[in-house]
């Protein structure tokens, strides 16, 4: 119904932008400004509808959207984990060094 | 010692499988980096569309009107579409923190800093003058075999990672594909209309000296100056569409690239040409 109706409206926009500058000569000679901007507005109007049909159409997606950003965003922090896992395995040699090398220290002050 | 051997050839065969999945991880995330930024380009070249609708309608309704020294400035509304953008914004930016976690994990640095750390352990150690030494074969290879073990746990996250971004990734392609189509719309929209407004603007209006004096063409007669001027301007908007929707379209492509980099690499066996080639293609659409 939709997809119908935005075919539909482009099919107008479109017969409307081929005649043109004939129905616009056709309302100045008729009216004037005044009646050449009641035309424009129209036109206007039909463009805003197809313009909203496709703001409509994206709409239908967005709750997906913050369903993928939340997807994308627990993944970041699973990776941030892992991240720190590594670094980890590298803290924890580290640590020992510095124990052992404590250990040293006491060993020599302690003349063991 | 034969068993320190044998886990020594084990690991020395893990550690080159190893070594090349952190590789394309590696690469992969640069990649996946660069196609994220890429979508946020394509949305703001998007965004920018409303304005120049506006301004092209705008110019349009002068041209048109039969008598435009009796008209008022035209004001056309702008078509906002920022809610259905910010969204999209959103989740790609989402995305491209993701990559930029991913590179972290793919960073060569965590082998190098666990060689370097045991050897510190073993210097730290043997400098206790009360304690036995470690035996030099030991000393001789052990920094090297714990850092294979920390590239063999590595690898092993960036599949699993892989695997997780291979599906992300794919949820991705499904809402560009869905969306796709609209933006086709909403682009055919804009340049369509504004092509067929300029079409049916009246000849005289047009000054064919004014023409000439930037126009190249080897042409005197009015008409022909005019015409010429017209159909240039016509092949310039189509031009200005078909390059966006290109972009649009090629992005589709990139996407299901990168989901077929990530699925590869999560393999057990990854084909390491395939990812490469595949890594290479995602780098020409890119450019």
């Amino acid at each position: 119904m939709e997809e119908q109706l935005k075919l539909e409206l482009s099919k107008v926009i479109g017969e409307y932008s081929n005649n043109r500058a004939a129905i616009l000569q056709l309302a100045q000679t008729n009216g004037g400004q005044v009646a050449i901007n009641k035309v424009e507005q129209e036109y206007d109007a039909l463009r805003d509808a197809y313009f909203e049909i496709l703001r409509r159409q994206l709409d239908k997606n967005n709750h997906l959207y913050e369903q993928l950003i939340t997807a994308a965003n627990s993944e970041t922090e699973k990776l941030r984990t892992s991240v720190n896992q590594l670094n980890n395995i590298n803290d924890i040699i580290n640590l020992s060094t510095a124990v052992i090398n404590l250990i040293g220290r006491i060993v020599i002050v302690l003349g063991v | 010692m034969k068993h320190f051997s044998k886990l020594l050839i084990i690991l020395l065969l893990t550690s080159c499988t190893s070594t090349k999945i952190i590789e394309l991880g590696g690469k992969a995330s640069t990649k996946g980096t660069e196609v994220s930024q890429k979508a946020l380009d394509i949305y703001t070249l998007l965004s920018k569309q409303t304005e120049i609708d506006k301004s092209q309608q705008d110019k349009l309704k002068v041209l048109i009107n039969p008598k435009p020294s009796e008209m008022a400035l035209p004001d056309t509304k702008a078509q906002d579409f920022s809610k259905q953008l910010a969204s999209r914004v959103k989740a790609y930016q989402s995305l491209l923190d993701t990559y930029k976690a991913f590179t972290l994990l793919t960073d060569s640095k965590y082998g190098d800093k666990t060689q370097e750390a045991v050897s510190a352990l073993q210097q730290s150690y043997n400098s206790i003058e009360k304690l036995p030494d470690i035996p030099t074969t030991v000393t001789s290879k052990l920094p090297e075999v714990s850092k294979m073990i920390t590239q063999a746990i590595q690898a092993k996250k960036i599949k699993a990672h892989n695997e997780i971004l291979a599906s992300l990734t794919s949820l991705y392609i499904i809402l560009w594909d869905q969306d796709q189509k609209i933006w086709n719309d909403f682009i055919d929209r804009i340049y369509d209309d504004y092509s067929n407004g300029l079409n049916k603007v009246d000849s005289k209006r047009y000054n064919a000296k004014k023409i000439s004096e930037d126009f190249k063409e080897p042409y005197s007669d009015e008409s022909t100056v005019i015409l010429l001027y017209r159909l240039d301007k016509r092949d310039e908007i189509v031009k200005q569409k078909n390059e966006l929707k290109k972009q649009l379209n090629d992005f589709a492509i990139i996407l299901k690239e990168l989901n077929k980099v990530h699925v590869e690499i999560s393999k057990s066996k990854p084909d390491i040409s395939d990812v490469i080639k595949t890594l290479n293609s995602i780098e020409n659409l890119l450019k």
